[in-house]
């Protein structure tokens, strides 16, 4: 039994979506205006996604990179169908991991224990599932007794663990991992690498966003390069860092550049 | 990865789920298949809702004590204000307002929660897909919970102070579905307000506060008939008016309540939740965007 690589697990068509600046001044009768309208407003958006399109073929992994704010989290958000396009199409075939950054979602006053039940009812599993898990989580994030800790105690590298850790252990048939290997130390990111392959030798799809060039490179078989909001390059991977390290460098003699 | 060949694993094969995503319009999705899927997140609803009740009394020496008392001060308040207002108190006058400061804290706790449900939960909305109507519904678990206590501490109220009793009593499970009702659907308009006009978060203190003095909770409904007639007409715009004349005309009246508001109330409930749902649900696609800035 093979994984049939020539049905796209992600396809997005020239997706287009923006979000609101809530200015201060206006944006109450803005929004009281938008509320009865049909469809959005145009007015004070920010562009966020033009008209991007690509596929994902099944058993792949899909490496995103670009400066911040290029569009890479509002990316992965469309394809979980968290934020609605506004032209265009996102088509996703499979169970896909409908909790993306949850380090970012977690609620610092609860323990990581009770994050990971939360989030799990949140998505629709059963407490039955979730008690299964959990101990695999907390053993793969080492979170040790720190699993019954509120979050908010927690080192930046410990909520990066139990983030990847949530959404590698929930068993997706597609996983959208967003900034998970800027976390942790070189130990954990060799884990998260072996991780990563044995997902994807049992043929998941991975789209992975991060700015972990080298990390990167080695993991992905094909890489999208994401420049305010649009395409620049997508290809293989050695070539689309190439080119983006080339432009970084040529970004940052001009003082440009940020990562 | 291309280092491992396929194959070395077992392959697993997809399930046949599939989405499209695509543009939306303020169209209401398949309504009984979204209420399927609330149904299912009953456990969400819960830890969700203990979640939100965690902080305020830990710590304290009380501690979930605090739910009983904090109504029962508000009570007590009240009626002394009203008391020294207007020269005039008692038992019966003790037993009405204690009753009605509890049963409106289900409404008030449900509106105050839940219609800061969404923005309190923004990880969450950000960071998964399921339905957001969870959110606001959770905050009925926060009322029943402070509800069911209060209800005991006010039993023994009426019984110690000699209020009196009548077969009418039979109706209050009833009126408590109508309140329920009524609640649910004031939160989700309330919720959604919340999310587009931001200043709501802050307005809602002060539309809560004003909601109760609009409602009998404090005063018999019936010293409002001495009010010309159009503001009487205006005081019965507020959902929550007619009901809770009828509370007082049971538990405090020791009679039956007027046909006419217990229609009125009903009316209330039936036409309210399907507003509100409709108005939450046909928006929460758009939550998401407003939510990220």
């Amino acid at each position: 039994m093979t994984v049939d690589a020539t049905v796209p697990a992600i396809e997005v068509q020239n997706l287009s979506t923006s979000y609101r600046v809530h200015l201060d001044a206006g944006s109450t009768w803005g929004g009281i205006y938008d509320l009865f309208r049909r469809s959005p407003d145009t007015d004070r958006i920010v562009p966020a996604l033009r008209d991007v399109s690509f596929d994902v073929p099944r058993g792949s992994v899909l490496g995103v990179i670009g400066r911040n704010g290029a569009g890479k989290s509002t990316l992965l958000r469309c394809i979980a169908g968290i934020l609605p396009p506004e032209e265009g199409r996102v088509k996703v075939r499979g169970r896909i991991s409908s909790l993306l950054s949850i380090g970012v979602g977690m609620n610092p006053a609860l323990t990581g224990r009770e994050n990971i039940r939360l989030g799990g009812l949140a998505i629709g599993l059963t407490d039955d599932v979730l008690r299964d898990i959990t101990g695999d989580i907390a053993a793969f994030a080492q979170l040790g007794e720190y699993v019954d800790f509120p979050v908010g105690t927690y080192s930046t590298g410990m909520r990066a663990r139990l983030a990847f850790a949530v959404v590698a252990f929930l068993d997706p048939e597609i996983l959208l991992i967003d900034e998970a290997l800027s976390g942790g130390d070189s130990k954990f990111q060799e884990k998260v690498g072996h991780k990563m392959a044995e997902i994807c030798s049992s043929g998941r799809t991975i789209v992975l966003v991060s700015h972990g060039l080298a990390a990167l490179r080695s993991m992905a078989t094909s890489a999208l390069w994401m420049h305010q909001g649009q395409v620049v390059e997508h290809g293989d991977p050695d070539e689309v860092v190439e080119s983006y390290m080339r432009f970084a460098r040529i970004q940052s003699a001009a003082g440009e550049f940020d990562f | 990865m291309s280092s491992s060949p396929p194959g070395t694993n077992v392959l697993r094969e997809y399930s046949d789920v599939e989405y499209t995503f695509e543009p939306h319009d303020n169209s209401l999705p398949d309504i009984r298949a979204y209420m399927a899927d609330v149904w299912d997140r009953r456990a969400f609803m819960v830890a969700n809702a203990r979640a939100e009740m965690k902080s305020p009394y830990a710590g304290t020496v009380l501690g979930d004590f605090w739910r009983i008392l904090d109504p029962l001060f508000q009570a007590l308040i009240y009626m002394f204000l009203f008391t020294a207002i207007r020269g005039r108190g008692g038992s019966d006058y003790f037993l009405m307002v204690v009753s009605g400061v509890f049963l409106f804290n289900f409404t008030m706790v449900g509106l105050r929660d839940g219609g800061r449900a969404i923005q309190k939960a923004k990880g969450l909305v950000l960071n998964s897909t399921f339905p957001l109507a969870t959110l606001p519904l959770s905050a009925l678990y926060t009322g029943f919970l402070e509800l069911g206590p209060t209800v005991a501490v006010y039993v023994l109220f009426h019984v110690v102070f000699g209020g009196s009793v009548s077969s009418a009593f039979l109706m209050l499970p009833l009126m408590l579905c109508l309140q329920v009702a009524i609640t649910v659907g004031m939160m989700l308009i309330f919720a959604t307000l919340t999310v587009y006009v931001r200043d709501m978060a802050n307005l809602l203190d002060y539309l809560l506060r004003i909601l109760m003095f609009i409602t009998p909770v404090i005063y018999p409904a019936a010293q409002l008939d001495a009010l010309p007639g159009i503001l009487h007409t205006l005081l019965h715009l507020n959902p929550l008016f007619t009901l809770f004349s009828c509370y007082q005309s049971i538990l405090s009246g020791g009679g039956t309540p007027d046909p006419g508001a217990l229609m009125q109330s009903a009316a209330w409930a039936l036409v309210l939740p399907v507003v509100g749902f409709r108005f939450f649900v046909s928006r929460e696609r758009g939550f998401a965007m407003r939510l990220q800035g």
